[in-house]
């Protein structure tokens, strides 16, 4: 703050102290503005960028919920189709006759209802087990990663295989779970699309992370491709695999080894997620 | 010649009038004043109004003393609030070691002013410009780098940093041009024509500054979620089985 009070003197005025300060207010000036419009370019930058996140949590969100009915459609088919039929038919067997029928007969309709029953039994099994795998649940990743394989295996037409190098303390139920599916779905990609003679999975950690890595000598795609499917609006299944990366806040890799001859996939778990 | 007396005169009224509006906003949005480094402004604000009431009820009669202290106080009170607004703690020890410095300087400096006649003191002026440039460009750097959400227009400290830039930007020229040039004749008048336009910007600004800081506070007032929902123990994903 200055004090200075009006004096009676005049004087021609003084150009330099004038121009002086206008040049010292006008590079004030500038310097501000600078400051103004770079924020609001760096704001809008940032809001298309938010924006940009938007969509594509849009675009997951909505593959998710897709997802959601699509299984849910096929659990309903399943038990309106086969279980539905197999009651219905077991029903007929046990009808109000059954009383007025011989003795043999009454049998024969009591064995063939209990037949129905079990397999109506083992279809809703199967029905729950494709929901959540009992090898999963009881023994963990590494068995149900294990008994996948094996069915795989089995078929003949592919060799899988399975190894993990460090998985002495298992995670957590649901990150188990969400890895199983990202992997199964990852496996079905490669057995439909690649063209794979070979899938070799292998599992290793360090303190803070568990890593996944699927091989496979079949067509494969890099990360750029991956992460454009990703953006695209078609196709459930890359998607689903990257909202579940995200909900166990880990990182997908998709490569392809300097020889060209196999591709890599490899996924990034932390084992403290919050998840 | 006349009509040039009293143009002078009503920029030198209107300077002290403006010196009470920004404590007018103060007061109006005085239940506003939340962030301390507001709080530090509103410090300053009512000092310097006090300053100045002393100055015009005593007809100037001390104004060297007062205008002594009114420097040192202006730096302290200024580099407070900059110490709270700005993050960085190197430019924060920056600031306290300031402070000391410019203290001391001013212990020495005071033994040296003339309590009879009015002698400005261009150095410590030019310091305090200086430094107050310094730190605003700091403060505009620091917000340059991690403020990416809030309009600069809407903080208040930017506003408060505008005024302050302008005014010290502004007087810094004028002081060093002042130091070999102010007994000259009329010099004082086309001096006070210039500090009294650059004073009421400050002034006018600094009150812009309050008022964002009322709509600041405002904005952080609304709560779109309403608080009786209990929204903690939801888990969208750790019953479900399939996904």
């Amino acid at each position: 703050m200055i004090f200075l009070q009006v004096t009676t003197n005049t004087s021609p005025i003084n150009y330099v102290m004038l121009f002086g300060t206008l040049a010292m207010l006008s590079l004030t000036l500038g310097i501000v503005f600078f400051v103004i419009f770079h924020q609001r370019k760096v704001i809008r930058f940032n809001d298309q960028l938010k924006k940009l996140e938007d969509d594509k949590q849009q675009i997951l969100l909505n593959a998710s919920i897709k997802f959601q009915e699509e299984e849910r459609n096929r659990i309903a088919a399943d038990l309106h189709d086969d279980v539905g039929p197999l009651l219905a038919t077991a029903r007929l067997y046990l009808n109000e006759n059954l009383v007025n029928q011989e003795p043999a007969a009454q049998l024969q309709s009591i064995f063939s209802a209990k037949q129905i029953i079990d397999d109506a039994i083992q279809l809703i099994r199967n029905i729950s087990h494709s929901m959540m795998p009992p090898t999963l649940k009881n023994f963990g990743l590494e068995s149900a990663m294990s008994d996948l394989f094996q069915k795989i295996n089995g078929s003949g037409t592919l060799n899988a295989s399975v190894r993990f190098h460090d998985y002495r303390t298992r995670l957590k139920l649901e990150q188990e779970l969400l890895i199983f599916r990202i992997i199964q779905e990852l496996v079905n990609n490669i057995i439909k699309h690649s063209n794979a003679g070979f899938i070799h999975l292998t599992q290793n950690a360090n303190a803070t992370h568990s890593y996944f890595r699927l091989h496979h000598d079949g067509q494969g795609i890099v990360q750029t491709e991956f992460d454009r499917l990703n953006h695209v609006s078609t196709g459930l299944g890359l998607k689903n695999i990257a909202s579940r990366i995200k909900v166990l806040n880990g990182r997908i890799f998709f490569e392809i080894d300097p020889s060209h001859t196999y591709y890599k996939v490899t996924l990034e778990i932390p084992k403290d997620s919050t998840y | 010649m006349i009509k040039l007396q009293l143009i002078l005169q009503i920029l030198e009224k209107l300077n002290y009038l403006s010196e009470f509006l920004p404590l007018l906003f103060c007061l109006l949005f005085f239940k506003k004043i939340n962030s301390k480094e507001i709080k530090v402004f509103f410090v300053y604000i009512t000092f310097s109004a006090l300053l100045l009431t002393i100055n015009l009820i005593t007809k100037f009669k001390y104004a060297n003393i007062v205008v002594s202290i009114t420097v040192v106080f202006e730096f302290v009170l200024l580099s407070m609030m900059y110490f709270y607004i700005i993050k960085s703690s190197l430019v924060k020890k920056l600031i306290i070691f300031s402070i000391f410095l410019f203290a001391a300087y001013w212990i020495y400096n005071f033994s040296k002013v003339n309590l009879q006649g009015f002698k400005f003191d261009f150095l410590t002026g030019a310091v305090e410009s200086l430094f107050f440039t310094a730190v605003i460009i700091c403060y505009f750097y620091e917000v340059m780098q991690y403020n990416f959400t809030i309009p600069l227009f809407k903080l208040p400290s930017f506003w408060v940093s505008v005024a302050f830039l302008i005014f010290f930007s502004g007087s810094f020229f004028l002081i060093l041009y002042s130091k070999t040039n102010f007994n000259k004749p009329g010099f004082r008048d086309q001096f006070l024509v210039i500090i009294s336009v650059i004073t009421i910007i400050k002034n006018i600004l600094l009150c812009i500054a309050l008022f964002e800081n009322k709509n600041l506070v405002l904005n952080k007032d609304i709560n779109p979620i309403p608080s009786n929902l209990n929204l903690d123990t939801f888990q969208p994903l750790n019953n479900q089985t399939n996904f």
